[in-house]
């Protein structure tokens, strides 16, 4: 909890950045690999001595003691859904695989729920529609994650395309998932830009609409097309996943997306995700949030409206829990009930 | 006081029929004890960038004027404080506001 708001983490991942899980018939995978650490050691914020020491090795494969200490111990955090990336171009097991989100909702069922993931481009259709029937049926999966912007076009797909998507979502209903979630925009590296705009969403929510469409890191650059979608299709949420990390860097960009969020789309359709652990541990994001406010010029000039307590608590938790059917006063005894190992628990808000 | 269901069903309902002249309508979402009135628009007036506008000079005044109604929340769309004192500035001259409540009421009780 912060500031006695409940909050549920939409998105963490247990990562494989070690170099045994580096694919080697892939002469583009070390680099792609080193890349993406590089990226995200300018992003990730300082506040967790032990990751802000240079010798923490981030080129690791996350395990379940270490995430739960950044999530929970070191954070305000109360629960999450640990999300598997199926990006399989640079990384044997993906880049975050299922074992290592599954063996983290496995070991703390009360504050993490999994999210499995497929891509029909990896072993084809079929293995992917079995994926969905073992990660839900035997791994317990509650939402499934799509990646389908690759380094190598052959391997990207759309998700209005009816003859690859559709009977990945299809199959994802009739096991009971009613929440989908996709990587947009952020390409890593040169990938066509086309297959991470969220355009392709439009004939799913269309033609879904007893299905829910998650969408990360506000598909930017794709902000405005996003916007619209989310505005237009009530089954169309949007993830912040990680963005609070520019906060820092561009502080007037994020007001400014959050005012247009706020306006055009509503707090009710806006979900908290930390994009832990590569993004560093999530209380200073958590306490910049707490802190961000509309400024008058943007109020005046774009007519934004001043972000209040009520949309923080629904972007931090509420929505969430609305989505994935989680009762937050239940949940608030169940966690209350838990032996103490997060000393933020009892304290509410912490600066990092 | 506070609001009756019917009188908000048929404001919603009248406000409606009006915002179909934009291809979009008015849904009622919920009514609380203490008279918050919640709605949100539908058709192509969902997503649309002049909900504001709509809400300033239709949807809001006329749900006001509903005996009991305290607030009117539009999910989905939310303006500044001062962007909507400057909408109610500009829009005072031409007493939009008074005209469709008169209207809304007028359809509703032909409704009732």
């Amino acid at each position: 909890m912060i500031d006695d708001i409940f909050v549920f983490d939409n998105v963490i991942h247990l990562y494989d950045m070690s170099t045994p899980n580096i694919r080697r018939d892939r002469a583009d995978a070390a680099p792609a690999r080193d890349r993406i650490l590089a990226y995200v050691n300018k992003l990730r914020w300082p506040g967790v001595p032990r990751h802000d020491d240079p010798d923490f090795e981030w080129a690791r494969r996350w395990e379940v003691d270490d995430m739960y200490d950044l999530v929970f111990n070191s954070s305000p955090t109360d629960m999450a859904m640990t999300q598997v990336v199926p990006m399989f171009d640079w990384f044997e097991d993906w880049y975050a695989p299922v074992l290592t989100q599954h063996a983290m909702a496995a070991a703390h069922p009360q504050r993490v729920m999994f999210c499995g993931g497929v891509d029909p481009m990896y072993r084809g259709l079929n293995d992917a529609l079995d994926q969905i029937d073992f990660q839900v049926g035997t791994l317990g999966a509650k939402s499934l994650k799509f990646y389908n912007g690759h380094a190598k076009i052959a391997d990207c797909w759309r998700c209005d395309d009816e003859r690859i998507a559709y009977p990945l979502f299809e199959r994802a209903r009739n096991t009971g998932i009613r929440v989908l979630q996709f990587h947009k925009g952020n390409p890593y590296g040169l990938q066509n830009m086309e297959y991470l705009s969220p355009i392709d969403l439009q004939g799913p929510a269309r033609d879904f609409p007893d299905m829910n469409f998650v969408v990360h890191h506000l598909a930017l650059p794709y902000f405005e097309e996003m916007l619209s979608i989310a505005a237009r299709f009530p089954n169309v949420y949007l993830s912040l996943a990680g963005y609070m990390t520019f906060y820092r860097i561009a502080p007037r960009l994020v007001q400014d997306h959050l005012g247009r969020l706020l306006q055009m789309v509503g707090s009710d359709k806006i979900l908290w995700g930390s994009e832990a652990a590569l993004a560093g541990g999530p209380a200073p994001y958590l306490n910049a949030f707490m802190e961000i406010e509309i400024p008058e010029d943007l109020r005046v000039g774009y007519g934004y409206p001043q972000i209040t307590r009520d949309d923080r608590r629904k972007i931090l938790g509420e929505n969430f829990a609305r989505l994935m059917g989680v009762n937050i006063e239940e949940k608030k005894r169940e966690l209350a009930a838990l032996p103490a190992t997060n000393p933020h628990a009892a304290a509410g808000a912490v600066k990092a | 006081m506070s609001a009756e269901r019917k009188a908000v069903d048929q404001t919603v309902d009248a406000l409606s029929k009006m915002i179909r002249a934009h291809a979009g309508g008015l849904e009622l979402i919920d009514l609380s004890a203490d008279g918050v009135v919640t709605v949100k628009y539908t058709g192509m007036c969902a997503g649309c960038q002049y909900r504001p506008v709509t809400t300033a000079s239709s949807v809001r005044p006329a749900l006001l004027a509903v005996a009991g109604v305290t607030d009117v929340v539009v999910l989905g769309t939310r303006i500044s404080a001062e962007a909507e004192a400057r909408l109610a500035q500009e829009l005072a001259p031409y007493a939009v506001q008074a005209r469709v409540t008169r209207i809304v009421q007028r359809s509703a009780w032909s409704d009732s």
